[in-house]
């Protein structure tokens, strides 16, 4: 099932990267969505994805991988996870796509979200419509919240019922596609632009950059690999595979032939020690 | 496969019963003829600790007919006890139709209308036919009983309006004119069907027809349009005549019904078949 949400939003593409980069918060926009944790930092977290359909739950154990991110331009994560009592899995990929646009004073930010998901598995069963009509109503609760939070952006920007904030779930074919969203948008001091936005209930389509591969997207200038170092933050020390390995290897090769050459057997714990610390690398948070 | 290992309640009145429902919470569930809640168990998409049994309980068992006419078929009812009960047969007997084809024997003989009423798994039959006939649900639960049209009982896939320590206790159907005829047809590939319509025909001034599509989407839905056609309808016209004027309305109808492509078929032959059903139950309550 594929799942689209087009806007364009009355924020700047800082406002919308702070939501939508910050894993923890962007969860608590998703619907069952509980116990994030970050595993690895800026890289990988775990979270709970719990759902019912009628007596039939779900209680899913999840890793979210952020595959790649480009700052205040794009994300793309991962997330997948099973049931153990059900045997039922999900498979979700999201490519997030931000652009910000100039209108005059106006700035606007334009949102593109895809998301692929797949779920198998004896709740499968259930049938390929219920399964996609809870996933739909996911996906329009999202909407909804996001709303919301947009809406506590930045204090005195406002958010008017004029702005196009859509939603497009349809088939892995691309076909019937629903639209279940309305729109919203908002300007700087509350002042809808009509000429900036399309009218209510009008789904913008194919004018934000399509989503990339993560292969793509890291061959892309400027794209960052979600383990790279990034500018600002906190440094945290990391060690650096393969050189740690090396490093070892190399360490206790001189703590052989440094006691083999009658030198102190203080060398076997001195060498790999150094060998480690020199694996010792810097890494921003 | 197995069924996880449960604790077994066997109440032997209602009280008991919503008590042990109380207690335990979302940990039990009642049991009733066992035709889903054992399948799902064992396949273990359904977990639960505690399973009350009320297949115990007196006086939820069979058909009566209250003392103002009212046909009461207590939850427990087998599907094989509707279709060959006297009453029904005489009072709703295209009601009777529908029991002796549900599924198969086996689910026939241990299957309760309760039962199949609260899993609400959209394939059914029964709920489209209690929708068109009018009928109404009573709950009991802690805070004592209340009665639910079967229209707004049905809430969606697997949902419905019964809260979840309260007990389906009976079926209720209020009593058919003499100028009342009802009728159920259904198609499916598998023992569920792809498309049921009821209908309830009344040539009672005035005249009135209940139409109502089943298994197509997440409820049973009412073919408006139909039934507000049928309303203007000469009372004198033949089964033909009847059809030939509504299967415009009955296709607008159709067109409008939420229906999705699955194993039962495509959304567009589903809709199809609304129109060819619609027809042969529509004429099979005609005189």
């Amino acid at each position: 099932m594929d799942f689209r949400i087009d806007a364009l939003l009355p924020a700047t593409a800082t406002q919308l990267w702070e939501i939508f980069f910050d894993v923890k918060r962007v969860a608590t926009l998703i619907p069952g969505c509980e116990n994030v944790e970050e595993v690895e930092k800026l890289k990988v977290f775990s979270a709970v994805m719990r759902q019912k359909i009628g007596p039939f739950k779900l209680d899913v154990p999840t890793r979210i991988d952020i595959e790649s991110y480009e700052i205040e331009r794009q994300v793309s994560l991962k997330a997948a996870g099973r049931d153990k009592a059900t045997g039922t899995t999900i498979d979700v990929g999201m490519v997030v796509n931000l652009e910000e646009q100039r209108d005059g004073n106006e700035v606007l930010c334009k949102l593109d979200v895809s998301a692929s998901m797949q779920v198998a598995g004896r709740l499968a069963s259930l049938g390929y419509p219920i399964v996609r009509k809870r996933s739909e109503q996911l996906f329009a609760e999202f909407e909804e919240r996001l709303r919301a939070e947009l809406a506590n952006l930045d204090g005195g920007r406002s958010l008017e019922p004029q702005a196009a904030l859509a939603t497009t779930a349809g088939l892995e074919e691309g076909t019937a596609a629903v639209g279940v969203g309305d729109a919203v948008t908002a300007a700087a001091g509350g002042t809808a632009k009509a000429g900036a936005v399309p009218a209510a209930g009008t789904p913008v389509r194919d004018h934000a950059p399509r989503p990339q591969s993560s292969g793509q997207a890291a061959r892309t200038a400027g794209v960052v690999p979600a383990s790279s170092p990034r500018g600002g933050g906190a440094t945290e020390l990391v060690f650096l595979w393969p050189r740690l390995g090396i490093n070892v290897v190399a360490a206790l090769g001189v703590a052989h032939g440094a006691v083999a050459l009658g030198q102190s057997p203080w060398w076997w714990l001195a060498a790999p020690l150094l060998g480690v610390a020199a694996s010792l690398g810097k890494r921003a948070g | 496969m197995r069924a996880k290992k449960f604790f077994l309640h066997r109440p032997r009145d209602l009280a008991e019963a919503i008590a042990l429902k109380v207690e335990h919470g979302d940990a039990a569930t009642f049991h009733a003829g066992g035709t889903e809640l054992l399948v799902a168990l064992k396949a273990h998409v359904l977990r639960y600790e505690h399973v009350i049994d009320i297949k115990q309980i007196a006086g939820l068992k069979g058909v009566r007919v209250r003392d103002d006419g009212t046909i009461s078929i207590g939850s427990l009812t087998t599907h094989d006890s509707i279709a060959n009960d006297p009453i029904i047969r005489a009072s709703l007997p295209g009601y009777a139709e529908l029991s002796e084809h549900v599924a198969n024997i086996r689910v026939r003989i241990a299957g309760t209308l309760g039962g199949v009423l609260c899993f609400a798994e959209p394939h059914a039959d029964a709920p489209t036919m209690l929708c068109a006939l009018d009928a109404w649900v009573v709950l009991a639960g802690p805070d004592g009983e209340r009665e639910v049209p079967s229209r707004d009982f049905h809430l969606g896939e697997f949902a419905t309006a019964r809260a979840d320590d309260e007990l389906l206790t009976s079926i209720e159907i209020a009593p058919q004119s003499p100028g009342t005829r009802s009728a159920y047809r259904a198609f499916g590939h598998t023992e569920r069907p792809a498309v049921g319509i009821g209908a309830v025909w009344s040539t009672d001034n005035p005249q009135r027809l209940s139409l109502w599509a089943g298994a197509i989407s997440a409820s049973p839905t009412r073919l408006a349009r139909a039934e507000d056609a049928a309303a203007t309808l000469a009372a004198d016209l033949g089964a033909e005549e009847v059809w030939q004027r509504l299967r415009s309305a009955v296709a607008a109808d159709a067109e409008d019904i939420d229906a999705h492509d699955d194993l039962h078929g495509g959304a567009d032959y589903k809709r199809h078949l609304v129109s060819v059903l619609a027809e042969r139950a529509l004429k099979a309550c005609m005189p």
